[in-house]
C-alpha cells in the first residue's frame, strides 16, 4: 500500500467533517473520491496533505506515518497536488511556478538556500515539465495571464515538478469546457501510463469512472461505497446519497397535489 | 547649489529606502505592520555605539549591529508573532506597537535617557567636485546602503530563498503545499529585514552623531508613509519611494526653509497619495 488511512477523522468543533475513514491505495493505481457537496472530499485531501491533523486516526504514506507532519515535509516526502479552486502563484511568471516546487531540496537547508540560484538546467527541468501539460508556449507569461485550464494545468505542472509518488487532484475538471475535460483526461491517461498513482476528486460521475480503478464514496464524512466505478453506479446507497434529495421531494410534491 | 542638495536627498533617501524596505520585505511575508522596526533601528545604533566603544571600528561596530538586530528580528517572529499568526491582523499589530514602546524604555533605561554621541572617526576622504561636496559619513552612508540594496536584489531575484519568499507572500498555502518550509522562510525574511533596519539606524547614528532611545519614533511613521508610498509589499517602489521622499525633504527645507517641518513632508505626501492613488505610487499594474 502506497497511501493507507486508518480511521481518519477531522472535526471542526462540533462539525465532524471527516468521521473515520479507511481507505488504501496501491502503487500505480488511480482512485476515485466523490460524494455530494460537504461531504468531507476536501478536507479527507486536506488531512492527508498535512493542512490539517487528524482529529483521530492515522495516515501512512510509503510505510511512514505522515499525519501530523507539517504540508511542506509531506509535499518532500512525494505527495503533490492540485488545489480546488485554481491558485497558481498569479503574479509570478509561469516558469517561476514550476521552480518554486523544484527547490524543494534547498528550502529545509538555509545556508544553500541563501547562495543556489536556479540555473539553466532547472529551467529547461521546468520547461520540459511545461511541455508535457502543453504550456510551452506560456513560459513566459505571467501566470494571471493564463486561462482556467492553463492554471489547472500549470498547478499539475507544478505538482509533477515535486517528483511525486502520488498526485493528488481536488475537482481538475470543475469549470472547464466538454473540450478542456477530454484534453485534461488525456494528460491524466499519458501519466497513468507511467505509473503515477492519483487520488482524484471528481464531480462528474462519467469522468471518474472513465479514469478511476476504483471509487470511493463519502457522505457526511464516512465511506458509504467503495468499489469499482461499474459498482459504484449501481451502489443503492450511492445513489440514494446522490439523488437522496429527489426521492423525498417526490411524496412531498405528491402530497401537494 | 541645487546639485549639492540633489545628493544629500539621495543620500538621506537611500537611508529611508533601507529602513523601510525591511519593513515592506517582512509585511510582504508577514502581512504585519511591524512597527516595531523602528525599535529594531534604534537597537542597531546602540549595538552599534557599544561594539564601535569596544572595538573603534566602524566595520565591526557595523556588523555588530547588523548581528545584534538579527537575532532580535529572529526572536521577535519567533516568540511574537509566530504564537499570534492566525488571529486577526490588528492583535499582532498591537503587539507590535507595544513592543516599540517596550524597547524604547528599555533603552532608557540602559543608557539613560540623554543623546549618547557616536565620535565615528574615520580617514579623510571626502569628495569634492566643482563646489559639490560628499563628506565622508555621506560616502560611508552610500556604500553600505548600495551595498545592502545590491544584496537584497540578489537575494529576493536570483535565489531560491528569494523565490520561496515570494511564494509565501502570495499564498502561504501553496508554498507548503510545494514543500516551501515557511517557518524558515519567513524567519529569514525577517532577520534580513531587521539586517537592514540596524544598519540604517547606525549610519543614522553616525551622521548626527547621536543615539538616544526615541530616535526610531520619527523613522516609526516616516517608514510607514514610505511604504505606503511605494505600494505596501512592492520593494522596488518602496526603495524609489524613500529615495524620492529623501530628495523632497531636502529640497524643501533648501529652498522653502523650515515653513515646513521637515518631518511632515512625508505625510503630507502620504495624504496626497492616499487621496489620488490609494494603491501606491509605483504600484504594479494588475497586482492584487
Amino acid at each position: 500500500m502506497l497511501l493507507e488511512l486508518r480511521g481518519v477523522k477531522k472535526h471542526f468543533g462540533g462539525l465532524k467533517a471527516v468521521d473515520g475513514v479507511d481507505a488504501g491505495l496501491a502503487e500505480g493505481e488511480i482512485l476515485g473520491l466523490v460524494g455530494p457537496n460537504g461531504a468531507g472530499k476536501t478536507t479527507l485531501f486536506n488531512t492527508i496533505c498535512g493542512v490539517y491533523r487528524p482529529t483521530a486516526g492515522e495516515i501512512y504514506f510509503a510505510g511512514r506515518k505522515i499525519s501530523g507532519l507539517p504540508p511542506s515535509t509531506v509535499a518532500g516526502l512525494g505527495i503533490g497536488r492540485t488545489f480546488q479552486i485554481s491558485r497558481v502563484f498569479k503574479q509570478m511568471t509561469v516558469l517561476e511556478n514550476v521552480l518554486v516546487p523544484q527547490g524543494l531540496l534547498f528550502y529545509n537547508q538555509p545556508w544553500r538556500s541563501l547562495w543556489h540560484r536556479p540555473g539553466l538546467a532547472e529551467a529547461e527541468k521546468a520547461r520540459r515539465l511545461l511541455q508535457r501539460v502543453g504550456l510551452a508556449e506560456k513560459v513566459g507569461l505571467t501566470a494571471a495571464q493564463l486561462s482556467l485550464a492553463e492554471q489547472r494545468r500549470l498547478e499539475i505542472a507544478r505538482a509533477l515538478a515535486l517528483k511525486p509518488k502520488l498526485l493528488m487532484l481536488d475537482e481538475p475538471c470543475a469549470g472547464l469546457s466538454q473540450e478542456e475535460i477530454r484534453a485534461f483526461v488525456a494528460l491524466v491517461k499519458e501519466l497513468r501510463q507511467e505509473r503515477l498513482t492519483m487520488v482524484l476528486i471528481e464531480h462528474n460521475m462519467a469522468v471518474a469512472a472513465e479514469l478511476c480503478d476504483r471509487i470511493v464514496v463519502l457522505s457526511y464524512g464516512k465511506k458509504i461505497a467503495e468499489g469499482r466505478p461499474e459498482e459504484i453506479q449501481r451502489d443503492p446507497a450511492v445513489i440514494q446519497a446522490y439523488l437522496g434529495e429527489e426521492e423525498v421531494e417526490r411524496p412531498v410534491r405528491a402530497s401537494i397535489r | 547649489m541645487i546639485l549639492q542638495q540633489l545628493v544629500n536627498g539621495l543620500i538621506i533617501g537611500s537611508v529611508y529606502a533601507l529602513i523601510a524596505l525591511g519593513l515592506t520585505m517582512i509585511y510582504g511575508v508577514l502581512r504585519i505592520l511591524h512597527v516595531a522596526h523602528a525599535g529594531i533601528y534604534a537597537l542597531g545604533a546602540y549595538a552599534g555605539l557599544v561594539a564601535y566603544g569596544l572595538s573603534q571600528s566602524f566595520l565591526l561596530a557595523l556588523l555588530a549591529a547588523m548581528v545584534v538586530a538579527g537575532a532580535a528580528g529572529f526572536g521577535i517572529q519567533r516568540y511574537i508573532y509566530r504564537p499570534l499568526f492566525g488571529t486577526s491582523p490588528l492583535v499582532p499589530l498591537i503587539a507590535s506597537i507595544g513592543l516599540f514602546i517596550f524597547m524604547e524604555d528599555l533603552y532608557r533605561l540602559v543608557f539613560g535617557p540623554n543623546i549618547i554621541p557616536l565620535n565615528a572617526v574615520w580617514p579623510s576622504f571626502a569628495l569634492e567636485w566643482r563646489g559639490v561636496k560628499v563628506t565622508e559619513t555621506q560616502l560611508v552612508i552610500l556604500l553600505v546602503t548600495g551595498l545592502l540594496l545590491a544584496f537584497v536584489w540578489f537575494f529576493t531575484e536570483k535565489t531560491r530563498l528569494g523565490l520561496a519568499w515570494k511564494a509565501v507572500a502570495q499564498d502561504l498555502e501553496i508554498a507548503q503545499a510545494m514543500g516551501v518550509n515557511a517557518n524558515l522562510a519567513v524567519a529569514s525574511n525577517v532577520v534580513l529585514g531587521s539586517v537592514l533596519a540596524a544598519a540604517a539606524g547606525l549610519l543614522v547614528a553616525a551622521n548626527y552623531n547621536e543615539v538616544y532611545p526615541t530616535m526610531g519614533s520619527v523613522p516609526a511613521y516616516k517608514m510607514l508613509a514610505i511604504v505606503v508610498l511605494g505600494g505596501l509589499g512592492n520593494p522596488v517602489g518602496t526603495v524609489l519611494a524613500g529615495l524620492l521622499i529623501g530628495l523632497v525633504e531636502t529640497l524643501v527645507v533648501a529652498y522653502l526653509g523650515y515653513k515646513l517641518p521637515r518631518d511632515a513632508i512625508a505625510f503630507l505626501a502620504l495624504i496626497l497619495v492616499l487621496m489620488l492613488k490609494p494603491q501606491g505610487l509605483f504600484a504594479r499594474k494588475g497586482g492584487g
